[in-house]
């Protein structure tokens, strides 16, 4: 958190004026144990942070560093074992509208078409059929699938599918967009794609979204703020602030700040050596070995 | 060229076809065979001449060693001999016999007391779609609560485990004590056939659902009865759908219990009546009735599923979706003209209420 003299001014503003924000979602020294025969596990310890309004922050570790946990506490479909979550002031007791989530496995419901599936949370609100729908129509508008609203699930790609699945996290209006690793299951192409198409979602739209990825790339290119954590057991190595103007862009990817970034985080994550591969033990399978020069 | 035998690899359609048709012309291949070739099996003599015999009658059918012991003895006797031609048993009359009783045994008129065969079957198939409309009515609600609920499942379920592992026709002279000798005893009889596995088979198909369906749900907003009624319903649709196809299938096997228990009805009753005169060219046709009715039944709702759940398996062609929107309108209309009505009026609700409130606001 400390540590913006390096930035350049516009930056250090950028970040003052963000955290002059209101906070949104406070978790304080978070705790969650999964009990086991073999003697408890810890899966998260100590993890306290503070997410402003409209921030996009990434949550980022290695594996088994607990981080799909820790998005399923805030979404609320795990309980926590310690600490303290609140949401605008209020702690969170269980999943609700508030805090929205795309997960990586679509979770489409492959049974209404495109644009019931994002009419389903305004249609739980209690909005009538009409109203709903206009509202779904315009989310669909937002990201740009207005053409497929009559489409079913299985008739679109998955790049698509992801699309509606944010519009309908969108359409309640939630005060958090919670994506676990939404675009992990997408080829490159199409997930360079929908990080742009999310960073533009972001800006059009009022709200705060915390990002879960592996990808340093996609956590440096999207967030203001990367949490990083360290596994075994889950707890916050260090929360990274990004030093990157918005609006980013693919260019971003070649900004010399964005690597300085990305390096920094590698490093976090797989220790200073992490370039260095361990070398396989040299055993010949095939008497030429020159042919591959 | 494509093999015929490759791993799951689908053939192509002209030999899918082709097969499909095999399917049904090598067992009647089989069945010609045996039935006019004379040398492959023919058991029997049916006899044609009695020649010196005292015992032997025109058109007796008889094992062929006894018939042919009674030759020696009268070739011994310096008598002549008795002849006949290969025959098989009267259970197993020829395809041409059956075919011509499929024909007759819809147009002959009934022994004094018996019904027509179509009114035997029009009967059986009532029993079926009451008993399976019962066991439908409260297993499908208590299975998808069982699959839902642990609180159902527990309660309920070892219960049913119990129970289903007592066959259905034991409880069929209890039924009759119950429910007198006519329909009802059948009914209820389909009814435990199917109903105890009902509860099982939809309780698991429910569990089945998608789990993050569920919270993907949940963090739109859904609460507990929502999740049921708007995720878990909908969900297992096509499973349980197709649940209750298989599950058809099974009423079909205890219907031929159910109609010999009290007062014997139905395409069982015309079977064994016809096995009692022997007409074993009617109780084939009985069968083979039977078994077209399942197989065209059951493709009729396997086709029905497709277009009714086209998100799931395989897509139904553009073809079978027109004509299912042409053969359901006049049932769909009412549905939709109702749901036109209401978002029409309801909006218009809602538009006037808001008028009359930002008219109040102007004259404050």
């Amino acid at each position: 958190m400390s540590g913006r003299s390096h930035m350049d001014p516009a930056m250090q503003e950028r970040f003052a004026r963000i955290d002059a924000r209101p906070v949104v979602l406070e978790v304080k020294n978070l705790g969650k144990i999964f009990p086991s025969p073999g003697g408890d596990v810890v899966a998260l310890q100590n993890i306290s942070f503070s997410v402003r309004r409209r921030e996009f922050i990434t949550i980022i570790g290695p594996s088994g560093c607990g981080k799909s946990t820790l998005a399923r506490i805030i979404a609320g479909l795990e309980p926590h074992s310690s600490g303290e979550m609140l949401l605008d002031g209020r702690p969170v007791t269980g999943p609700d509208r508030d805090r929205g989530m795309v997960f990586q496995g679509y979770t489409l419901f492959p049974w209404l078409s495109v644009v019931r599936n994002v009419m389903f949370g305004p249609s739980l609100a209690g909005h009538t059929n009409a109203a709903a729908e206009s509202e779904a129509r315009q989310w669909l508008e937002v990201v740009g699938l207005s053409a497929f609203a009559d489409a079913y699930p299985h008739q679109l790609s998955g790049g698509m599918k992801q699309r509606v699945a944010i519009a309908r996290a969108l359409a309640n209006r939630p005060r958090i967009l919670l994506m676990d690793e939404p675009f992990g299951a997408l080829d490159a192409q199409t997930r360079v794609a929908l990080q742009q198409h999310l960073l533009q979602i972001w800006m059009n739209v009022n709200v705060t979204v915390i990002f879960i990825t592996h990808d340093l790339d996609e956590a440096a290119l999207l967030a203001d703020r990367v949490i990083v954590l360290a596994a075994r057991p889950g707890r916050i190595q260090e929360i990274v602030e990004v030093p990157l103007p918005i609006p980013r862009g693919p260019q971003t990817l070649h900004d010399p700040l964005f690597l300085a970034t990305r390096r920094h985080l590698e490093e976090l994550i797989h220790g200073p050596a992490a370039t260095a591969v361990e070398p396989l033990p040299v055993t010949r399978m095939t008497p030429v070995g020159d042919d591959v020069w | 060229m494509t093999r015929w035998f490759a791993v799951r690899r689908e053939l192509p359609l002209g030999r899918q076809l082709a097969l499909m048709v095999m399917a049904f012309v090598l067992p009647v291949v089989a069945w010609s065979l045996v039935s006019y070739v004379p040398w492959i099996w023919h058991p029997q003599i049916l006899v044609t001449d009695t020649g010196g015999s005292t015992w032997l009658r025109v058109d007796q059918q008889i094992d062929r060693t006894p018939f042919q012991a009674e030759n020696i003895r009268l070739a011994a006797a310096g008598k002549n001999p008795a002849r006949g031609d290969p025959a098989n048993p009267i259970f197993l009359p020829a395809p041409h016999e059956v075919a011509t009783a499929l024909v007759t045994a819809y147009s002959t008129p009934p022994r004094r007391g018996d019904k027509w065969l179509h009114e035997a079957l029009w009967h059986s198939i009532t029993i079926i779609a009451r008993g399976f409309f019962w066991a439908a009515l409260i297993g499908v609600p208590l299975g998808i609560l069982c699959g839902t609920y642990g609180f159902f499942a527990r309660l309920v379920e070892p219960f049913i485990d119990f129970v289903r592992y007592m066959p259905a026709p034991a409880f069929g002279a209890l039924m009759v004590a119950i429910f007198g000798i006519y329909d009802a005893p059948k009914i209820a009889i389909i009814f435990i056939g199917t109903f105890f596995q009902m509860v099982l088979v939809i309780a698991n198909t429910t569990r089945r659902i998608d789990g993050s369906l569920l919270e993907a749900a949940q963090t739109l907003g859904a609460g507990d009865r929502q999740l049921l009624t708007r995720v878990v319903v909908p969900g297992i649709m096509p499973n349980l759908y197709s649940d209750l196809r298989v599950l058809l299938g099974w009423a079909w096997t205890y219907l031929i219990i159910a109609e010999l228990i009290g007062a014997s009805s139905g395409i069982s009753y015309f079977i064994n009546q016809q096995g009692k005169y022997r007409a074993y060219d009617n109780v084939f046709a009985g069968i083979i009735t039977i078994g077209i009715i399942g197989l065209v039944s059951d493709q009729i709702l396997a086709w029905l599923g497709r277009v009714v759940f086209p998100w799931h398996g395989t897509p139904p062609s553009r073809a079978s979706t027109i004509c299912f929107r042409v053969l359901s309108w006049p049932v769909r209309a009412p549905w939709i003209f109702l749901t036109w009505v209401t978002s029409g009026r309801m909006d218009a609700m809602t538009v006037a209420a808001e008028g009359r409130l930002q008219g109040q606001e102007k004259q404050s």
